[in-house]
């Protein structure tokens, strides 16, 4: 039987993930790689929940990570149909030039 | 008998509400009927209350129902019926009737005057007008009918109230606007004295119901010497003043005379005055226990008689004199009270009721008949014109002047006697000067009646313009529902002081139980008193003679000093408006500007801009760049999180 993967190297890489998608969130202008990113860091958190869970033999880690999916896939939808909404009337989705919320 | 008081209140007061909500739907005769009718009943019922209290001697004090209780503080809404009250009544609702059907006579030549052309607004007027004189109605027996200081306040008010709104009556004259709002601030004035007078009774005796305080068999005793009592005297001093137009708070009663004409005879003339008379009548018991308060009563009536009877002398307006002249009458029933003679008091308040109606009512004929028409510089000669209106002023200015047998007479001549009974008993020199006053003023009444009287009637028309021969224009007699209520009152002015003679004096022995007596000490006096004022008021209708009746008398301008300030008013008007009116116009608009402008006005405006210019650089942050809202969101979390890692 292999020796069980400690959980410190799982949240390294949660860790890393998630960081990952934040400089993603903050760096990229094409909306899509910046859900790309978000749902990078979503899955970052999950992968910690699972650890978590396993580690501490719990299910309730579990349960999030199906709520999270959840929650990630409706997002995914609206977001999605509002770059292709805009996208049509703007003929451009650079999200530096969605700047009409401008005090 | 109690059970029916109540409607003394009801009567007038469905009558207000019925006309004032429905009236202008209504036909004239219909308005006429209600408006008369109500006040009609009501007498019915003062009438009853007259008969019932014959006889008894404690007051009947009916409590309704209980207004506020607080604390230690319990206020009843009651009514009480006692001889005061009962007389008071006959002469609110029946003088009262006989005005409501003179003015359904005179208002429908006044509203086709001034009502504007079209029918229907003309009637609307005339339903208006009837429904405020139910209001007052109601006002007034309100005020003599309540068993408490509060809501006396609430009747003194009321009748406030009421007189603001009929004196204003025609409002699109600018200069009875002005009136209404003279009459309404000075009777204020009235109403505060009235209230801190009441504020003084709640806190040292912790109730206001008459029974409590000033009824026989009160619980609390007004302790002769205790400051308390002197100042709640004088704090109900006030407010007489105020509501009966003495010296110093008169100035309302004159341009009062701006409503129309059954106003000036119901509100300024028969009632709403005599409520200071009926107020210091009502608190004998207080007024007694404090004799700086009752010098005072004295003083003011005296100076106040004297006062208006010397104004009345020159004065042109036909309305103004007869103003004056009850200004001057209050001052003789005040100075009744400040003697004790409470009955004397209310006897001439009854009688001046009878003929200073009438002689506004006939003032009033006069002034119609001339078509508006109040300058007795452009009257004269209307005797043969006007026989009625001639009758009825003259049985009214006999009375009036005081001369027997007439109703004046005896009741003025009650008062004097009383004041010359009082200076004889106590020898103090001031009651002898007031003795002195009164008789003088006796002499001024005649001659300023008479006056009156031969300017208007007798002599030659003066109306027509310079140059051109003076004819009189058509003028037509009073119509018969205006001639009728004159004509009762003609009656009452002759007969309505024989219950007063001196030794049946059936009047006093049916106030006695109510306000007290005095018993004269040297009935002598009386009559020899009776003797000096018949001769104190034919010398005042003598030199009136004199001067006006026995020869042609042409106005011409007078520039003797004397002349000047008394047909002047001794410059009271403008010296108030320079000394109070216009620093406190002065005083507002300095206000205007400098605090509610500058102050109030600035500092909202600077919160404001200062409000502006934050929300100008907070709005910097508002970049607009979804990344930028994203880093906040990822530092603001960063933070949170630190905090609970850093913790200790």
């Amino acid at each position: 039987m292999p020796m069980p993967m400690p959980p410190n190297a799982f949240l390294f890489v949660g860790a890393l993930l998630f960081t990952l998608g934040v400089v993603g969130v903050l760096t990229r202008r094409n909306p899509l790689v910046v859900f790309m990113s978000i749902e990078l860091m979503l899955n970052a958190v999950n992968l910690t929940f699972m650890t978590f869970a396993s580690a501490l033999h719990s299910v309730d880690g579990w349960i999030f990570v199906f709520l999270v999916l959840t929650v990630a896939a409706a997002e995914v939808v609206i977001g999605l149909a509002i770059i292709v909404s805009i996208f049509r009337s703007r003929q451009d989705i650079d999200v530096d030039d969605l700047n009409t919320l401008k005090g | 008998m109690l059970s029916l008081t109540p409607l003394l209140l009801a009567l007038p007061l469905a009558g207000f509400v019925i006309l004032g909500i429905g009236g202008r739907a209504l036909p004239r005769l219909a308005v006429a009927v209600i408006g008369c009718g109500t006040v009609l009943a009501a007498f019915a019922v003062a009438l009853g209350n007259f008969f019932a209290v014959q006889g008894t001697a404690a007051p009947q004090d009916q409590t309704l129902w209980t207004w506020v209780v607080s604390g230690g503080l319990r206020i009843d809404f009651g009514l009480v019926v006692d001889h005061l009250a009962a007389i008071m009544m006959l002469v609110v609702t029946g003088v009262g009737f006989l005005i409501h059907v003179y003015a359904a006579g005179y208002m429908a030549t006044e509203v086709r005057h001034e009502g504007g052309d079209a029918l229907a607004v003309q009637n609307a007027r005339y339903a208006r007008f009837f429904s405020f004189m139910n209001l007052f109605v109601f006002a007034m027996t309100l005020l003599v009918l309540a068993d408490s200081f509060l809501f006396l306040l609430v009747g003194w008010a009321g009748v406030g109230l009421a007189s603001f709104l009929l004196i204003g009556f025609w409002w699109q004259r600018p200069s009875a606007v002005a009136a209404a709002q003279k009459a309404f601030v000075i009777n204020v004035i009235g109403d505060f004295g009235l209230m801190l007078a009441i504020f003084l009774l709640v806190a040292r005796f912790n109730t206001l119901s008459y029974a409590g305080l000033i009824l026989p068999g009160a619980a609390h005793h007004f302790a002769v010497g205790d400051g308390l009592t002197t100042a709640v005297a004088l704090l109900l001093l006030v407010a007489a003043a105020a509501k009966s137009a003495q010296l110093p708070l008169y100035m309302w009663l004159p341009d009062a005379m701006e409503g129309p004409t059954p106003v000036s005879a119901l509100i300024h003339a028969a009632t709403m005055v005599t409520a200071g008379v009926y107020l210091v009548a009502r608190c004998h018991v207080l007024f007694a226990a404090s004799p700086a308060a009752l010098a005072v009563v004295g003083i003011m009536g005296g100076a106040s008689a004297l006062f208006a009877a010397s104004i009345a002398l020159f004065q042109y307006d036909i309305k103004r004199v007869l103003a004056y002249s009850t200004m001057s009458q209050l001052g003789y029933m005040f100075m009744g009270e400040s003697v004790g003679a409470n009955t004397a008091a209310i006897f001439h308040l009854t009688t001046h009721a009878f003929f200073k109606a009438l002689l506004f009512m006939a003032a009033g004929g006069v002034i119609h008949a001339l078509g508006g028409e109040q300058d007795m510089r452009r009257m004269g000669g209307l005797r043969t014109r006007l026989p009625i209106t001639y009758a009825a002023f003259l049985a009214g200015g006999l009375a009036l002047a005081g001369v027997p047998p007439l109703a004046g007479f005896w009741s003025k001549d009650a008062i004097l006697g009383a004041v010359l009974d009082h200076a004889t008993a106590t020898g103090g020199v001031g009651w002898y000067a007031l003795y002195g006053v009164g008789l003088l003023t006796a002499i001024l009444t005649g001659l300023y009646t008479f006056r009156l009287i031969f300017v208007v009637f007798h002599g030659q028309y003066r109306g027509a313009a310079q140059g051109q021969r003076a004819t009189m224009p058509h003028v037509h007699e009073v119509g018969m529902a205006m001639a009728a209520p004159m004509a009762l009152l003609i009656v009452l002015s002759i007969i309505g002081g024989l219950d007063g003679i001196p030794g049946l004096d059936a009047i006093g022995g049916f106030l006695q139980p109510a306000v007290g007596t005095i018993s004269a000490t040297n009935s002598g006096l009386t009559v020899i008193s009776l003797g000096i004022g018949t001769l104190a008021a034919l010398v005042g209708i003598a030199l009136a003679w004199q001067r006006y009746g026995a020869r042609a008398f042409t106005f011409v301008a007078n520039r003797n000093p004397l002349y000047q300030l008394l047909a002047h008013a001794y410059y009271i008007d403008p010296l108030l408006n320079a000394v109070i009116v216009q620093p406190v116009l002065l005083l507002g608009r300095g206000l205007d500007r400098g605090v509610e402008g500058a102050l109030l006005d600035g500092g909202s405006k600077g919160i404001a801009w200062l409000v502006g210019k934050t929300s100008e650089g907070l709005r910097r942050l508002q970049s607009g760049y979804a990344r930028n809202y994203a880093l906040a969101i990822m530092l603001g979390a960063v933070a949170i999180l630190a905090y609970y890692i850093l913790k200790p």
